[in-house]
């Protein structure tokens, strides 16, 4: 399932929004290590508490995400594209799947190791920088989702209420002005 | 106990390099605070970033089921108070002290200058935050976990 390394055009096309998000001249750096795959509804990219080596970008499609306990789980939610996950077992310090994470319909995925991950830091540290700040505000939602605890829906699943997936919007950091200071600040939006 | 020498022993603190510590540890107060001390109150605005230096601290959430409990009791070396401080929202969660603590706080001024976007020195803060985000949501996983063990008890081998 696993295909070569992404071209630009490929990549533009499957998710014009990264652009914006990185920068134009960031992207290029992190095409060398990506790697694209596919996954079809229902098919597993990660279990939870199994080793981990790479983060994954939603590029289309959904990735649904739950905790397990033996049998039982917990849906935390789904993910939508411009998120990413496995960034947990990376930031850690701890290598393992903190959820299950299953495709929720045909989703196509880039691939990123954390070893090229670290490469990436030496070539273009502005790229990993803006990354990292995605990874912040993906962290702060799934964690405000997870404050709540979870309810059981009519059908006896065990869920967790809340929307997991962050929006390009959120995902892309702006430099701080006087404003910006203010604003958060007095709690303004 | 010196800030700083506190701070390098920190593994998030890894990223940073000894001058980023010692900014980090200049722009940083250090205050002892009494039993029940609450640093953040769910539902409203926090501006400070808190690192624990001594003691626990328990975060806990007042849900919509109007149940009260407990997020997680951190330990020495663990940062708190970075959701409402970095998206200048309020509080999901209250933070209080379990006896009495030692804890250094970084005033929201210092939090964005040392989390200016595309500085160096931005750029390795900002692993510090992803570290301890990471590890509380880490934290958080292994409560839902347990929550099951609980509701189960059974090993999780039996169906729902």
């Amino acid at each position: 399932m696993t295909e070569p390394l992404m071209d630009e055009l490929s990549l533009f096309k499957r998710l014009p929004e990264l652009e914006s998000q990185l920068g134009a001249e960031h992207v290029k750096p992190l095409l060398e290590h990506l790697q694209l795959l596919t996954l079809q509804d229902g098919e597993m990219l990660l279990r939870d508490r199994a080793p981990v080596d790479a983060f994954y970008l939603v590029l289309s499609g959904n990735l649904r995400l739950s905790v397990e306990f033996g049998q039982h789980t917990v849906l935390l939610g789904e993910i939508g594209p411009g998120n990413w996950v496995g960034e947990l077992g990376y930031f850690s310090g701890v290598p393992v799947a903190s959820s299950t994470v299953t495709a929720a319909g045909e989703t196509e995925l880039a691939r990123l190791t954390y070893l090229d991950f670290d490469a990436l830091l030496i070539a273009d540290s502005v790229a990993v920088c803006r990354l990292t700040h995605g990874f912040i505000q993906m962290l702060m939602r799934r964690l405000a989702v997870t404050a709540s605890n979870p309810v059981i829906d009519p059908q006896g699943e065990i869920l967790l209420l809340g929307d997991l997936s962050v929006p390009w919007t959120e995902l892309a950091q702006q430099p701080h002005g006087v404003i910006d200071f203010l604003k958060i600040l007095l709690g303004v939006h | 106990m010196l800030l700083r020498n506190f701070l390098r022993n920190l593994p998030s603190f890894q990223y940073l390099s000894e001058t980023d510590v010692d900014h980090v540890a200049a722009a940083m107060r250090v205050d002892d605070y009494p039993d029940g001390h609450v640093f953040i109150y769910q539902g409203r605005l926090n501006k400070d970033m808190f690192l624990l230096l001594d003691g626990e601290v328990k975060a806990s959430h007042y849900g919509d089921g109007g149940r009260y409990y407990t997020l997680k009791v951190l330990q020495p070396g663990e940062i708190f108070g970075l959701p409402s401080l970095s998206q200048g929202k309020p509080a999901l969660t209250s933070c209080h002290a379990i006896g009495r603590v030692k804890v250094a706080s970084l005033p929201f001024s210092a939090y964005m200058l040392l989390y200016q976007p595309d500085s160096d020195i931005g750029c390795r803060f900002q692993h510090v935050i992803a570290s301890q985000l990471a590890r509380d949501l880490h934290d958080r996983h292994d409560a839902l976990r347990k929550l099951l063990a609980q509701v189960y008890g059974d090993g999780g081998t039996q169906g729902a």
